[in-house]
């Protein structure tokens, strides 16, 4: 189920006081079955995987918590089984294609083109990290099936993260006192207009502008190739994190406090700070099982630079198969490297640097965002055009009046989406904690959503294909 | 908890009065745009009444030239063709029209990947459709593409959805409003330039289709069986005579004359008659009116029977 559609949107207050209303005991197991009812809507059959990956990190870490022993061998072992599904969708079956496709032999593994199921390197991620910590100690193993299975799966989360860890939600899980906590339920309500408004109003919009230049790159001039790239960033941003707010903004009604998925990654000064603030679920989840176990920065300087190259490639290749998303890891590896070599964190700390470095920052993370929507080819084929075409003749996309009313529409959504980052950002104490200048804001925000979304797109998340 | 339950009441409420207010300011907009998209919208709602309308997509709109076939048949014609909208949009659009008046022909124009197709994306976005409040069957037509509109359409805000922007940027005459414009037809002037190297690939059309546009297209050639022709104009290059099969059957049925003259060997191999290899320029479609016209007039003397 859509998590931005209106079903969702009117089933949510029923869930919610369904779930304060059952006894506290059976809430894990209710939860269970709303986040089994409603991944199913997305493909049934996904459940099966979705079952697998539960069962092998839940038998694996049983495994090796009920013997005193814990060899590394028994962690590999339960990562591997987890790991299973994600190969076989992820990479095992774009490889066959790729290669029978090169050989002209018929031996396709993928008959019926099965999508890679929802979520899956999401809960993957999540049932690793879950196995990592109890293996080495840092976290009990949950007490029951139920809670595992409920952790696995839970809904707000299960389609496109955050990828949340054991301390941070199957702790609370366990905890039987969750109780209706009003303050951070209010936040929750505001998290989800937000995350409504970034996806209907912000991304939609943008989306719409992107979709109508890569229809006809080919008539596209330099100008509007470039405005289209840097769209499908701030695009990409509103999808991801309305997506993240309002999946912060469920948990919250349920009690359930998790930790932001975004910081504001427009003012990112350098790719070092753009990492601290985008998807941040994925990066301290690199940093924490790969990066670290690596060796971190606990070693020689090329092994640590070494270190830094292999995390960002393996989040390339957690992105997808393909060569644009390893280009696109390597390329952000390659970038931090350098930042580190040349010490870009002391002389960037003039507001004189800052605020050039942060546009140079965007424009270098949406060329290299441009390798996420695209094969390989295409985005060389867009850079070409883009560096060759002209620049001064303004756009090239159809000026009718829908589409500059479009424009229009987009830009003014965005303006007001940076006016609220931009107070997150530099004054967060402004206006902060008077309740009714929030509920005013927010009703006016519900009526821009009405307004300005746009609602006949599919509302499909981007991150849900990854 | 209190303080949460009144922040929310007082949520709930500012959105409710906001919605009213907002959504009444944005009709009233609506209704008094002139120009533009929406003041033809407006007009064919609440003024067309000409003996002989035209329904269709772009290819409608830039294909049927009204004064050519008044010329011939000495009955008024408009040409109530709209861009990108299928068969669900102009089954409603001549609802609203019957609601006012029965024109004595409907001549509508079949584009295949919008009336029959299916396709991931649906062409009809509803957006006009949103807008026809004084459509009886509006909210009915708009569950039947989309089940949960009724409940959208409690909010007054959202019928007019996206054109805040619109109905403002409409203040100012545009090319729907040019001097050119013919009785709602809009002439094109380009000529087709083929780049080097061109090929003609002919449209992939997927044997799925689309239940429901079928069954809005059953509706309209049952319920106007003895005052609607089907036509399908020509395309560049097009021997597409061949998926039309379902549509022709339908009309069979119901004794509705279907004129397929989309592989029209005058105008199909001539690029001077071309804006794009969908659309005729004025020219072209100066032509193919004129083949039109007889055929028109033939069915006008055979319903008069």
């Amino acid at each position: 189920m859509n998590y931005n559609s209106l079903t969702y949107i009117l089933l949510l207050p029923v869930i919610v006081a369904v779930y304060y209303c059952v006894p506290r005991q059976w809430r894990n197991a209710l939860l269970l079955l709303v986040s089994l009812a409603m991944y199913m809507l997305w493909w049934p059959a996904g459940i099966l995987v979705m079952t697998w990956v539960t069962m092998a990190s839940y038998l694996g870490i049983r495994h090796f918590t009920h013997s005193k022993e814990r060899p590394l061998v028994a962690l590999w072992s339960v990562i591997i089984a987890t790991l299973l599904p994600l190969s076989f969708f992820k990479y095992l079956i774009p490889l066959n294609a790729t290669i029978t496709g090169a050989l002209h032999v018929e031996w396709y593994l993928n008959r019926h083109h099965w999508a890679i199921p929802v979520g899956l390197s999401f809960y993957t991620l999540q049932a690793i990290a879950l196995e990592v910590d109890v293996w080495k100690g840092r976290m009990r193993p949950a007490q029951s099936l139920v809670n595992h299975a409920a952790f696995m799966s839970f809904f707000p989360i299960n389609v496109s993260g955050p990828i949340v860890r054991g301390d941070e939600l199957l702790a609370q899980l366990e905890e039987n006192n969750r109780r209706f906590d009003p303050d951070l339920a209010w936040r929750g309500v505001k998290w989800l207009i937000w995350g409504l408004f970034m996806k209907f109003a912000v991304a939609d919009s943008f989306a719409l502008f992107v979709n109508a230049v890569e229809m006809r790159i080919d008539t596209q001039n330099g100008l509007t190739i470039f405005l289209s790239v840097m769209s499908y960033t701030i695009q990409l941003y509103a999808d991801f994190a309305g997506y993240s707010l309002m999946a912060l903004g469920t948990t919250a009604l349920l009690g359930i406090r998790l930790r932001d998925n975004f910081r504001r990654p427009l003012f990112s000064v350098g790719i070092k700070d753009f990492w601290r603030r985008w998807h941040l679920s994925l990066s301290t989840w690199l940093r924490d099982y790969i990066y670290i176990p690596l060796g971190g920065s606990r070693c020689a300087r090329l092994r640590s630079h070494l270190n830094v190259f292999i995390t960002f490639v393996v989040s390339g290749l957690w992105h997808g198969a393909g060569w644009a998303y390893l280009l696109w890891g390597a390329a952000h590896g390659i970038w931090l490297v350098i930042e580190r070599m040349v010490k870009f964190d002391r002389w960037s700390r003039h507001w004189l640097v800052r605020i050039p470095m942060c546009l140079v920052t965007f424009v270098i993370v949406a060329l290299l965002f441009s390798l996420f929507n695209h094969d390989m080819p295409t985005a060389f084929h867009l850079m070409g055009r883009m560096a060759t075409e002209s620049w001064t003749d303004g756009l090239s996309v159809t000026q009718s009046v829908s589409t500059v009313s479009r424009e229009w529409s987009m830009v003014t959504m965005f303006a007001l989406m940076m006016a609220k980052e931009m107070r997150d950002e530099f004054r967060p104490t402004l206006l902060a904690d008077r309740r009714w200048v929030e509920v005013v804001f927010y009703a006016a925000v519900v009526l821009l959503i009405l307004s300005f979304g746009v609602f006949d797109r599919g509302g499909q998340f981007i991150y849900m294909h990854f | 908890m209190k303080r949460f339950a009144y922040s929310l009441i007082a949520l709930v409420a500012l959105v409710v009065v906001g919605d009213w207010a907002v959504g009444s300011w944005l009709r009233h907009r609506f209704e008094q745009t002139h120009y533009d998209e929406i003041g033809r919208q407006n007009y064919i709602c609440d003024s067309v009444n000409a003996d002989i309308i035209v329904l269709g997509s772009s290819r409608a709109l830039h294909h049927y030239v009204p004064s050519i076939i008044t010329d011939s048949t000495g009955l008024s014609c408009y040409n109530c063709g709209f861009e990108n909208e299928g068969i669900v949009f102009h089954y409603a659009l001549l609802r609203q029209l019957q609601q006012r008046y029965q024109p004595k022909l409907i001549i509508y124009e079949l584009t295949y990947d919008y009336d029959v197709q299916y396709l991931s994306w649906r062409p009809a976005n509803l957006k006009h459709l949103h807008t026809m409040a004084a459509l009886s069957c509006r909210d009915s037509i708009l569950c039947s593409v989309k089940p949960w509109e009724r409940v959208s359409l409690l909010s007054n805000i959202y019928p007019f959805n996206s054109q805040v922007f619109t109905t403002w940027a409409s203040r100012k005459p545009t090319i729907y409003d040019s001097p050119q414009v013919d009785h709602g037809y809009i002439p094109q002037y380009n000529l087709m330039e083929l780049e080097p190297g061109w090929t003609y690939h002919p449209m992939k059309h997927s044997e799925a289709v689309d239940s429901l546009k079928v069954s809005y297209l059953k509706k309209l050639i049952a319920e106007n069986a003895s005052r609607l022709m089907v036509v399908v104009s020509p395309r560049y290059l097009s021997p597409e005579n061949d998926i039309f099969g379902l549509v022709e059957q339908m009309c069979q049925e119901h004794g509705v004359p279907f004129i397929c003259m989309v592989s029209d060997p005058v105008l199909t191999h001539d690029i001077t008659q071309w804006d794009d290899d969908g659309h005729l320029n004025h020219q072209g479609a100066v032509a193919f009116t004129r083949q039109l016209a007889p055929l028109i007039k033939q069915q006008l003397n055979h319903n008069t029977k």
